[in-house]
């Protein structure tokens, strides 16, 4: 390969790039802009889900409960209701998203033993409706209704026990109902909600890594580029080999990558507040080789389709949506049927998302890491390789 | 130099109903210095030839050697020795003048000082110079083709291939460019052009009328014209598309061809024009004049072509044998 056919392609296709105000905004910004808001958009706290009660008690302990529901910030009760036409009318139009509905007795299972055996034997008398159209925060809202109520009625019941054992009730009696009222509920209610930002912190990793593959999909429709704007047939008419083509096109993108990667690094840091605990180095290096890799697929893809839109819906098929679902950004890996696995050890993305997790949050070495790294460089190597066995110097 | 022995280009479509032979039963050669003329309409079949020449396009079969190198095995020998010069505008047009010409002499591995001194020469060549610096977008139609000829241009070639290098281009820069395409075969290089236009084909050595993918005729443009049986007579008269009824059922009339307000009427003898004349006054013509002219090559062309149509689409060498 002739390294001066590399560099002058390398040359002209930054030229395309910089003279293009959309491309250049695309690749410069867009990695960043896609990676801010995001990360916001998931990571943002849901407040103010408005709440109706539906109170049939209408005690003060039922009374007691929706306050403390209001008083959480998740939650905000906007209105009482009478009937349970109204409670789904009010969802269908979505005034409220969660109903609270309080039974007549509620008060009742909160102060007597029998009362605390029937909510073992009858369930409680209080349940909850939710609209889980929007289902993160249809979930954070019912795991606060929950949270909320749980912590409330198991503080009544102990205050009820306490006042039983005072008034001179059985204590070993009383030690067998505290005993069951009170393990079960804090257990569960400990392990599922978990306020703080390690969310973010687990996700803006795995977005910077699907946020580099906007390079590849922009890169896949380059060949059509030329193809539509008639300079490929002068293109291959010279005696230019392919694989400086090739090579010459891919190097601006991985440059325009490493700028992305330093970027979003500065606003991970910054911005969210992630940690990173491996080495800087070896983490660009990483990167760049990830960049060859998803710009090796678009190539590809780039050669396969010479028309500008198809090119872009197939990569964008490749690469974002794959990317961020079967990357295990969302989603673990480990979850998929045994065929998506193999299937999303191609995806350059999955890799990617283990190398910036294992980079930023458990400051890995490379060795850690050799199983992802040598899918990338089999990924990286293969996709040129076939990309230049594939690419013809002819027109049709 | 340019061997092309029973060529042919078939493109089949994607659906695989429907299947276009661009060229077909080709052979041809052509010595080193001449200045060919490749001349047909559009869709003759002038571009796949050239494409295929520069070892861009793949034949259905048959078989050419550029410079002695197999266009197919060969594709890469050849696109370093030739000039190509595509229809389509093939500089980035986003580029500079400058940048395009370094982008090219970077590839052709023009470099050093050679570079420089070349891309001077050549813009001096084509009168390019004061826009040097300008975007290949922002020029005119006539100085997108001059670039790209100089494009095709900076690694000396000894060959070059010119598809329709003046198509969408105004007379004057028309003029210009074939004074060029005159220079750099005066100065020993092999030129093949391909034309639509008939003044241009005049100006070649020796032309290939193209049409409907086949070669029809081959020769110098002299020869091509004696090829038009009898003589050509010009008529002007008040009503020229009356005339051209009337004189298309005479015997002695082989071809009637109108250009302007001149009628050609191609006739198997001079003396024929007596009896013409009375022909059309018996019809109610009043004929201005009627007198011999030389034969053009359009006249010749057209004829060819109508006589290739009514042969059902042989070649006319083929009919004549
Ligand atoms: N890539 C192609 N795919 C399908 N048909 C083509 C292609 N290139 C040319 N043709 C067809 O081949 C015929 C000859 O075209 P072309 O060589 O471009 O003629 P010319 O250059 O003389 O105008 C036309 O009918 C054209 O439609
Ligand atoms: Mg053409």
């Amino acid at each position: 390969m002739n390294r001066r056919h590399v560099l002058a392609i390398a040359k002209k296709e930054w030229l395309h790039i910089i003279r293009d105000p959309i491309s250049i905004f695309l690749l410069m910004i867009g990695p960043v802009l896609m990676l801010i808001i995001i990360s916001y958009a998931m990571a943002t706290d849901v407040e103010n889900v408005p709440v109706m009660v539906y109170d049939q008690d209408g005690s003060p302990e039922s009374d007691e409960l929706v306050k403390r529901l209001d008083r959480h910030n998740v939650l905000d009760v906007i209105t009482h209701v009478d009937s349970t036409a109204e409670v789904e009318d009010k969802l269908k139009r979505r005034e409220a998203r969660v109903a609270v509905l309080i039974e007549e007795g509620f008060a009742d299972q909160l102060s007597s033993i029998a009362g605390l055996q029937s909510l073992y034997t009858d369930g409680p008398r209080v349940s909850f409706i939710i609209d889980g159209t929007d289902p993160i925060s249809a979930e954070t809202a019912m795991e606060t209704a929950l949270q909320v109520s749980e912590a409330y009625m198991t503080e009544r019941l102990n205050v009820m026990l306490d006042e039983q054992s005072e008034a001179g009730a059985d204590e070993t009696l009383i030690e067998v109902f505290r005993e069951q009222l009170t393990t079960p509920i804090t257990l569960e209610i400990d392990n599922r909600y978990n306020p703080d930002l390690k969310a973010i912190w687990d996700l803006v990793p795995a977005m910077i890594a699907v946020a580099l593959m906007l390079p590849g999909m922009s890169i896949s429709t380059t060949i059509a580029r030329e193809h539509s704007q008639g300079t490929l047939e002068s293109l291959v008419a010279t005696p230019v080999d392919k694989e400086a083509i090739l090579l010459g096109k891919a190097l601006p993108y991985v440059l325009i990558s490493l700028i992305n990667v330093i970027l979003m690094y500065i606003v991970a840091r910054v911005i969210f507040g992630v940690p990173f605990r491996g080495n800087l180095a070896l983490y660009l290096a990483l990167s760049a080789l990830y960049a060859f890799a998803t710009l090796a697929v678009g190539l590809l893809f780039s050669i396969l389709i010479r028309n500008v839109e198809a090119a872009l819906w197939a990569s964008m098929m490749f690469f974002l949506f794959p990317g961020m679902f079967l990357s295990g950004m969302f989603f673990p890996v480990e979850i998929f049927p045994f065929v998506i696995k193999i299937e999303t050890l191609e995806l350059p993305a999955t890799s990617g998302v283990v190398i910036n997790r294992g980079m930023f949050l458990q400051g890995v070495s490379a060795r850690v890491l050799w199983w992802n790294i040598l899918l990338l460089l089999i990924i990286a190597v293969e996709g040129f390789e076939i990309a230049v066995r594939l690419f013809k110097k002819r027109i049709a | 130099m340019i061997h092309i022995n029973q060529l042919e280009r078939i493109f089949r479509s994607r659906l695989r109903r429907r299947s276009v032979t661009a060229v077909q039963d080709l052979t041809l050669s052509i010595e080193p210095g001449e200045l060919f003329g490749l001349v047909g309409p559009d869709g003759a079949g002038k571009t796949t030839t050239l494409r295929m020449l520069a070892g861009i396009l793949k034949p259905t079969s048959g078989e050419a050697t550029v410079n002695g190198h197999d266009i197919v095995k060969e594709a890469e020998a050849i696109k370093q020795e030739l000039g190509y010069m595509a229809q389509q505008f093939g500089l980035y047009p986003d580029l500079t003048v400058d940048e395009n010409l370094n982008f090219i002499c970077d590839v052709f591995d023009v470099v050093g000082d050679a570079r420089e001194q070349r891309i001077q020469e050549l813009l001096d060549f084509t009168n390019l110079h004061d826009f040097r610096q300008r975007r290949a977008r922002q020029l005119s139609g006539g100085m997108q083709k001059k670039l790209a000829l100089t494009a095709a241009l900076v690694h000396r070639p000894k060959l070059l291939l010119l598809d329709e290098p003046t198509t969408g281009v105004d007379p004057v820069a028309r003029r210009e460019f074939w004074d060029i395409l005159t220079e750099l075969h005066a100065s020993g290089s092999t030129v093949i052009v391909s034309t639509p236009y008939m003044d241009e084909a005049e100006r070649c050595n020796r032309v290939g009328l193209m049409y409907n993918g086949r070669l029809m005729v081959c020769d110098t443009p002299g020869a091509v014209k004696r090829m038009l049986p009898g003589a050509v007579l010009a008529l002007r008269a008040d009503n020229l598309a009356a005339a051209e009824r009337v004189l298309k059922d005479m015997q002695q009339v082989i071809d009637v061809q109108p250009y302007g307000d001149v009628l050609s009427v191609i006739v198997t003898d001079h003396g024929d024009s007596a009896a013409i004349e009375a022909r059309l006054s018996e019809a109610g013509v009043q004929v201005e004049s009627l007198r011999p002219a030389p034969p053009r090559l359009e006249e010749a062309f057209i004829y060819f072509v109508r006589q290739y149509a009514a042969n059902n689409h042989r070649p006319i060498e083929e009919v004549r044998a």
